[in-house]
């Protein structure tokens, strides 16, 4: 008995809220479902033989890690694969099956990032490793079709404790990683984050110009370094980590459109909402609740036999994935991939939990670097984003308006050194694409011109011209 | 007319069969496992995908080169291999998925044994093939399965037929103890039928050493009559339809496959068959008449002979160097996998007559 009440008393204390991780279930499903429809949006540029990676030429290098998407480039297939994934994003918005929901969208997220790693950004990295800890959590209990009886309590079980972990390990990690003068002597480091062309927003323009990046600075290192450990503390505490961490979070979405990471970041947080919130919101609980006692109501016999427990073997098989995550990145920091032997590292690729989070790191560069397609028609030479004329300037400002996060990853990408080979697929890409939507107008040239300026002083545009095809 | 009554006791004995056999098959594409599957071997994934013209095949197994996930693929066809041979729920269609991406990742592997085992997978997915007890069945499904079986014996005789192989005398014993039966597989004198066309593969089992007569003979089990037949037959429910559409479909594709054929197979019904790998040739049945024994040679630079075929290939690799004959643009690819010169030149060289063809 003496057992038993101290779990209890240690699950109250330590663990998570049931009705805060089924929030955290919904939100994470939605993440999931407008992954596969984002993706989608971009399927034959960056998922088929009329993209960027056609098969043919994608799989001449050795590839990061197992994809069902290189089953096929064909974009009925492939549309097949993402349909799939939004069905699986939809029964774990749902909650039936949680496990094998999370399980399935787990693979299709993982063999989707995999297929195409020219566009996969840190939010890809923190939403596979959300998942992986989403197979060891009871967050179907609230707030799903499998819902149990008493959703108000707490639990604290190896997936509360990886989830916990893996989110201090996020901040942590972005903390120590920042070691470049621009964090710590200048305090410029946030000046230069804002002035990045592919990601500052028109409120992040309009920061950059007020004179207030040290402090800024400071405070972004504060937050990162302090305040994730009262994620580990009872109840009330984790207040002291959930507003500062929101509260940047939010901060960087109104200023840097960096993608879907900030706003995953803010969902995990959801799981650490204490009781007290929900004791506060009764209302928003039984809205929820009633939602999907109608559903189940109407679905009885679809739910005939509810999920079993988890057996004692998967929650050891939890552990030892937590373990290998904490060593990994313990192994590999400050020394890179490198140091973690190649057995480890391909468990942790096959499982999606390889991690890194050192954007901004050491600091944010200082040259501001961008790519720009000229498409040459019998018009001139045209700009495919605007369809306007081609101008090699200073970077357009709406630049994060007119192509959305995967598509300024891609570019980005290209930016890396050893990409020619994928440089020039890029252009035929957009050179088809453009024709495709133009016949009346058809490009028979494109350039690659890669543009750059000092970040700090926003001097002169230098430009030099990176491929040409044909 | 009435559908062909098949019994569950039959369909079981089938089931099991087929599912050994397929373990078999594995074990012995498991000798040549790298060359056959991997991107080191005569086919990478790259190359595949540059010259393959399979655009609505979709194959799980290119999903990794890497050992763990060959060992997952191995592991994922014995897993289901196993729960179809013990009649498990779900058995035949996971055997059927798990063939289905087998037999796309290296399509220059196949013959009509093959494409008969994949067949009869998805013919039998309209089957209660996995239901214990006795009794008899009929329906749309039953009947697709018996032209499933028959289809082989008819389109490779009339290919036999075209290249006047073998002899006219042979041909007139051919016709009677092949194409008559197999049109009895349809009446009710089944059971002669079946034993006719046994004989006949028995004699191709010895003759040629190819595992065609095995499969077919598994097709055969499964029409094998019930032995008592007092309570009437139980009809399938009416989803098994279906199964005429696609032997419809594995029909069409096969006359349209006939040399001259005026038949066409519409576009749009082309990805479907594709994507079901349901559009067979059966040319391939032995006594393979289009086929002649081949052996392979690479000539180095200075014109010396640097590699040939051994002197008894597997059966595997006899159908991958016929394949080569046929299609040269693979010669690279192969000259790759051996490590060679690729400005080396490939020479096909008939065994009987010596004549010697230069691929690249």
């Amino acid at each position: 008995v003496a057992n038993a009440a101290f779990k209890a008393g240690l699950a109250r204390a330590l663990g998570l809220d049931l009705r805060s991780l089924g929030l955290f279930r919904l939100g994470l499903a939605l993440v999931v479902l407008y992954d596969a429809l984002a993706r989608w949006s971009h399927l034959n540029e960056h998922y088929t033989y009329l993209g960027v990676l056609p098969l043919s030429q994608h799989l001449l290098s050795p590839q990061v890690g197992p994809s069902l998407h290189l089953g096929s480039d064909t974009p009925a297939l492939v549309a097949s694969l993402f349909a799939l994934q939004a069905l699986a994003a939809l029964s774990l918005l749902l909650g039936w099956r949680p496990r094998q929901s999370t399980f399935l969208c787990l693979v299709l997220v993982l063999s989707a990032q995999y297929r195409n790693p020219l566009v996969i950004d840190g939010g890809d990295v923190l939403l596979r490793a959300l998942l992986v800890w989403g197979l060891f959590l009871p967050w179907g209990e609230a707030f799903g079709l499998e819902a149990g009886e008493r959703p108000d309590r707490s639990v604290l079980n190896v997936g509360t404790l990886a989830l916990s972990l893996q989110l201090c390990q996020l901040y942590w990690y972005a903390f120590l990683y920042k070691s470049g003068p621009a964090w710590w002597q200048e305090g410029s480091a946030v000046t230069l984050a804002l002035g990045l062309s592919e990601f500052a927003t028109s409120t992040g323009l309009w920061l950059r110009e007020q004179d207030l990046s040290a402090g800024l600075t400071r405070m972004v290192m504060l937050t990162e370094a302090c305040a994730p450990f009262f994620l580990l503390c009872p109840g009330g505490w984790r207040w002291l980590a959930l507003v500062p961490l929101g509260g940047l979070q939010v901060g960087i979405i109104l200023t840097l459109a960096i993608g879907p990471f900030n706003p995953i970041a803010l969902i995990a947080l959801l799981a650490f909402l204490p009781p007290q919130f929900w004791n506060r919101l009764v209302g928003l609980q039984n809205a929820l609740q009633r939602v999907f006692d109608r559903l189940r109501a109407r679905q009885a016999s679809f739910l005939a036999a509810p999920s079993p427990p988890s057996p004692a073997w998967w929650n050891v098989l939890g552990g030892l994935l937590l373990v290998l995550v904490v060593g990994c990145n313990l192994l590999s920091w400050g020394k890179g991939r490198a140091a973690v032997p190649e057995w480890l590292d391909m468990v942790r690729i096959w499982t999606g939990l390889h991690q890194e989070w050192s954007m901004f790191s050491p600091e944010p560069p200082r040259r501001d670097v961008w790519l720009v397609v000229g498409l040459e028609t019998e018009k001139g030479t045209l700009d495919p984003r605007t369809g306007g004329e081609l101008r090699l300037g200073p970077p357009d400002p709406l630049l994060p308006r007119l192509l959305d996060a995967r598509q300024r990853k891609c570019l980005s990408s290209l930016t890396n050194p050893g990409m020619d080979g994928y440089q020039r697929l890029y252009l035929q890409a957009v050179m088809r694409d453009w024709n495709r939507r133009h016949p009346d107008q058809t490009a028979h040239k494109a350039t690659l011109h890669r543009l750059s300026r000092d970040n700090l002083t926003r001097g002169q545009t230098e430009s030099e011209i990176a491929v040409t095809v044909p | 007319m009435s559908w062909p009554e098949l019994s569950l006791a039959s369909l079981r004995r089938a089931r099991v069969a087929l599912a050994l056999l397929l373990v078999v098959d594995l074990l012995d594409r498991l000798r040549a496992w790298t060359a056959f599957y991997t991107d080191a071997g005569i086919l990478p994934r790259s190359v595949y995908y540059a010259q393959v013209d399979r655009t609505y095949a979709y194959c799980a197994s290119m999903a990794s080169d890497q050992l763990v996930g060959h060992l997952l693929m191995v592991l994922a066809g014995l897993f289901s291999l196993w729960t179809l041979g013990r009649g498990r729920r779900w058995g035949t269609l996971l055997a059927w998925l798990w063939l289905l991406t087998l037999h796309n990742r290296n399509p220059m592997l196949l013959d009509d044994s093959d494409n008969l085992a994949r067949h009869l997978l998805f013919f039998a997915l309209f089957l209660p093939w996995d239901q214990p007890g006795a009794g008899r069945v009929k329906g749309p499904a039953t009947l697709a399965l018996a032209l499933q079986v028959a289809i082989p014996f008819w389109f490779s005789s009339h290919y036999q037929y075209l290249s006047n192989y073998p002899p006219a005398w042979q041909g007139a014993v051919y016709l009677c103890l092949v194409l008559f039966p197999t049109l009895l597989l349809f009446a009710h004198t089944r059971k002669l039928a079946i034993v006719c066309l046994v004989g006949f593969l028995a004699h191709n089992l010895i003759a040629f050493a190819s595992p065609f007569p095995l499969v077919a003979g598994v097709g055969l089990l499964a029409l094998w009559p019930a032995s008592s037949e007092e309570e009437p037959a139980r009809d399938l429910p009416a989803w098994t339809q279906l199964s005429l559409a696609a032997m419809a479909y594995v029909l069409a594709w096969a006359l349209t496959d006939i040399p001259d054929s005026p038949l066409r197979v519409s576009p749009p019904l082309s990805p479907v068959g594709q994507l079901l790998n349901l559009g067979s040739k059966w040319n391939k049945t032995p006594p393979f008449p289009y086929e002649k024994r081949l052996r392979l040679e690479i000539e180095g630079s200075d014109g010396a002979i640097v590699w040939q075929t051994e002197p008894r290939p597997s059966y595997r690799w006899e159908r991958y160097y016929s394949y080569l004959a046929r299609n040269p643009r693979f010669a690279p690819a192969f000259l790759r996998y051996r490590k060679l010169d690729e400005s080396s030149r490939v020479w096909i060289v008939e065994t009987d007559t010596g004549k010697r063809t230069q691929l690249k």
